[in-house]
């Protein structure tokens, strides 16, 4: 492979800093006497002032990993023994009442609630909304003239 | 030594923290890379990277192919993105943030018409980057956006000194003559 070839080829990395000590001095070696080479690095000399000018103000700082890492932390973090004392009391409360009802409903035969009756074939959507507004069967017309 | 890749996999599937760490730091641009390609907007790029860094962190046990953990997780990335693209229109949001940026630093940022004429050279990088073949185009992002030197670039795609000129190589010649095109014949520097 000819220098200027090897040159060429290898600009690019040049610029980006992955060439050895030993390379650099052999490429600018060349570049410093042939002019095609040289337009060549000041092409690529020009797109990287332009991207730096545009970008280096939004690229990410060199925090980004350790940013990263601590919001990992925070996530896999256990929760503290208050608050898992107040899930587990949540917890034994909610069962007893579900216990309860079952129990209520096995002895009487019976819902522990009492369910809204189909009334005159009306629409569900409206017993719905009576059962949500507390009202009873005959007041859909006042609700509705108000 | 530097450990290898799939050691640091395979430990950290056994719930090696440290293990899942050291990932994150090999990893992190590359995928920041990737989202910034998706958003066009650093914040919202960061945001996901956290994002998409948990989700892998809680299902890091599903993965089978364990050398295939680059591509594994910026397929996770890529889905973050859709997801957050349908919550909310990414580039409204990154305009917004945009505004609020320049009002916050004032003085400290360029004037609002060059800053108005930067904001539109960028996204005219972006689309020629989004265009550029998957072969090149996320060491590109990582060199240009990101602005990661050639170590940093190899270590974030787990790519050779070697592998990586040649990438690079065909892909800045390719990116140079993109650029000629959008800003005409070039200026010596
Ligand atoms: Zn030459």
């Amino acid at each position: 492979m000819s220098e200027h070839t090897w040159v060429q080829e290898n600009l690019n990395a040049y610029v980006t800093g992955g060439l050895s000590a030993q390379e650099r001095g052999r490429g600018e070696k060349h570049v410093a006497s042939c002019s095609e080479c040289t337009h060549e690095q000041a092409d690529i000399c020009e797109t990287e002032q332009l991207m730096e000018g545009i970008f280096a103000r939004v690229r990410p700082d060199a925090g980004l990993e350790d940013r990263a890492i601590h919001q990992l932390r925070q996530a896999r973090k256990p929760r503290p023994s208050w608050m898992r004392f107040v899930t587990a009391t949540a917890a034994v409360i909610v069962l007893g009442l579900i216990g309860g009802a079952v129990q209520m409903f096995a002895l009487d035969g019976a819902l522990p609630f009492q369910v809204a009756q189909v009334d005159g074939g009306r629409p569900m959507k409206w017993m719905a909304r009576e059962v949500i507004l507390g009202r009873s069967g005959s007041s859909r017309a006042v609700s509705r003239s108000r | 030594m530097m450990e290898t890749e799939l050691t640091l996999v395979h430990r950290a599937q056994r719930g090696d923290h440290a293990a899942f760490e050291e990932l994150v730091r090999r990893t992190s641009r590359l995928v920041f890379a990737r989202l910034y390609l998706e958003t066009g907007d650093t914040h919202q790029a960061e945001d996901l990277l956290q994002d998409a860094l948990l989700i892998a962190f809680r299902t890091l046990g599903q993965l089978k192919e364990l050398d295939k953990f680059r591509s594994w997780l910026l397929r996770i990335a890529q889905n973050v993105a859709i997801d957050a693209g349908r919550r909310l229109s990414v580039h409204k949001r990154a305009l917004e943030r945009e505004t609020i940026k320049r009002q916050r630093h004032g003085d400290m940022t360029p004037g609002p018409d060059e800053e108005v004429e930067q904001e539109e050279l960028r996204q005219k990088v972006l689309v020629v980057l989004r265009s550029m073949p998957e072969e090149y185009r996320l060491a590109l992002t990582l060199h240009y956006l990101v602005g990661a030197d050639h170590e940093t670039i190899q270590m974030q795609m787990g790519l050779t000194n070697g592998a990586l000129r040649g990438l690079l190589h065909r892909g800045m010649n390719r990116m140079h003559a993109e650029m000629h095109k959008i800003l005409g014949e070039p200026v010596a520097c």
